[in-house]
Order: C-alpha cells, then structure tokens, then sequence
C-alpha cells in the first residue's frame, strides 16, 4: 500500500484534488441556490408589507367614506393612487398579470374616486352616488386584501423553499 | 380622417367583449365602466351628453379610452369617428355595462325565483 501510494503519489493527489474540486463545486451551488432563495423570500415578505400597508390604506377610505369624511378619504385615495403606481413599477418582474391587471383596475378605480370625492362632498352625493362611491371603495379594499393574501402565501412558500 | 389602428382596435375590443372574453367592472361613476388587459393596459368605455351641432339637441354618446401602464391615454374612439360603424359603440357600452353588472346572472336568478312563484 505504501508503495503503491509512494510511486503514485501524484496521481492520488490528482485524483483527491479532483474529488474535492467535484465536491466544492456542489456545495458552492447548494449554497448559492439558498443564497438566492433566501432573498427571493425577502424581497417577497417586503412585497406582502407594503401590500398589507396598501390595503390598511384602502380599508381607511371605505371607512372615511362610510363616516362621510371625503378629506380624509380623497388624501388617502391620493396616497393609495402613488403608492399603486410604486408597486407596479418596483414589482413589475415580481408579480404576475392576474395581480398586475388587478392593481390596473384599482389605479383607475382609485382616479374615479378621486373624481367623485373632488368634485363635491360626500354628504351632497345623492344616494345613488353614495352607494356607487362605498361600493367602488369596497372594491379596491378587496382587491388589496386579495393581493395581500396573494403575496403572502407566495412569501411563504419561498420562505418554505429556502428552509428546505 | 379615418385612424385605421384606433378602429381595428375598437372592432378587437367589440369582438372579445361579445365573446366574454374582457372583464369589465364597474366604476364610483354610473356612466363609466373600466377593465384591465394583459397586465399593460386599461379601457374604459363611458356614457355622456352630446349636443348635436345646428339642432341644439341632446343625445347620449358613448366612447372607448385605451391607456398604458402609467395611466397615459393612448387613444380615444367616439361613436362619430370614421370607421365605426353606427350603434356599435353603443353595443359596446350596453355589453359591457351589463356584463360589469352581471345583468344576465341577476336576471336569471330573478327568473328562476319567480319561477317558485
């Protein structure tokens, strides 16, 4: 055995180098695939944040809407307007076009509100209007709440990926 | 002068919105109903007053808006533009209003009520 290893030697370094080559290579990309897993989870949980930020945002203008406050419901419609565009732009790679028509729809939506609540108070609305304005501030509150749900469970399962 | 893309466009979204295939939502405003398509762009379909010129009567006219993805209207197609040919936008409207409203379900659901009558 010695002298097989003393008239080999170089060889079973080769060999041994070469093992250690295969085996680092493996782990490199073990630890690679966790790396980006894990930031793909990050990147996703701060996507569910800010989507639950929205939709506390929106819950708020069906709330101010309800109490005839069209002040404060028009600044929140108008922070919710921005805070739309900022997600499609920012997620535009992230999310997918079921979610990126969904937050379409809620812009214009969000427009329409700004309208009505710009163009005179809630309490001089007739009836009708009223109930179109809390019905279309319903809307955009599920649709975040969907949206929500929706980022959630995608941060989760990635978050699931990464442990593994 | 007649936009060639604005009717081609508009007879595409007559076309799909007959076959269900646009899902239209209602607005906070009665007379203006949107959708969102493809995760790029958004229409629009809206009822308003229109005073014919000389006669000084009113009607109820109807348009089409196509915006892009940073809300930038692209293009806007009226029921008096060249190439569109009479009532269809007001097809449009009408089938697209009654599907944001589910018009056809609520019916039904009517019908078979009144049928346990």
């Amino acid at each position: 055995m010695i002298d097989f290893l003393a008239g080999n030697w170089g060889n079973v370094a080769s060999l041994a180098g070469l093992v250690f080559s295969i085996l680092a290579f493996i782990f490199s990309k073990r630890a690679s695939i966790a790396a980006r897993e894990a930031r793909d989870a990050t990147l996703l949980r701060s996507l569910s944040e800010e989507m639950n930020a929205a939709n506390r945002n929106a819950g708020e203008i069906v709330t101010y809407v309800g109490m005839g406050r069209g002040d404060m419901a028009l600044l929140r419609t108008s922070e919710l307007m921005n805070q739309t565009s900022y997600f499609m732009a920012r997620w535009d790679n992230r999310i997918s076009e079921g979610s990126k028509n969904n937050l379409l729809s809620v812009r214009e939506q969000l427009h329409f509100i700004h309208d009505v609540l710009t163009k005179s108070p809630v309490a001089d609305l007739s009836p009708k209007a009223k109930t179109q304005l809390a019905q279309a501030c319903q809307r955009v509150n599920a649709t975040f709440s969907e949206e929500y749900g929706r980022s959630v469970k995608a941060s989760e399962s990635e978050r699931g990926n990464a442990g593994r | 002068m007649q936009d060639d893309k604005a009717v081609q466009f508009f007879e595409e979204v007559l076309s799909k919105t007959r076959a269900g295939k646009i899902r239209w939502e209602p607005t906070a405003i009665e007379s203006d109903y949107i959708a969102a398509v493809a995760g790029q762009f958004t229409l629009s379909v809206a009822e308003y007053e229109r005073q014919i010129r000389y006669i000084g009567q009113h009607i109820m006219a109807h348009s089409l808006a196509l915006k892009d993805q940073e809300g930038r209207t692209l293009t806007t197609v009226t029921d008096t533009d060249d190439g569109i040919p009479e009532g269809d936008m007001s097809e449009l409207y009408e089938t697209a209003r009654r599907q944001a409203l589910h018009v056809d379900e609520k019916i039904d659901n009517l019908l078979g009520e009144l049928s346990k009558l």
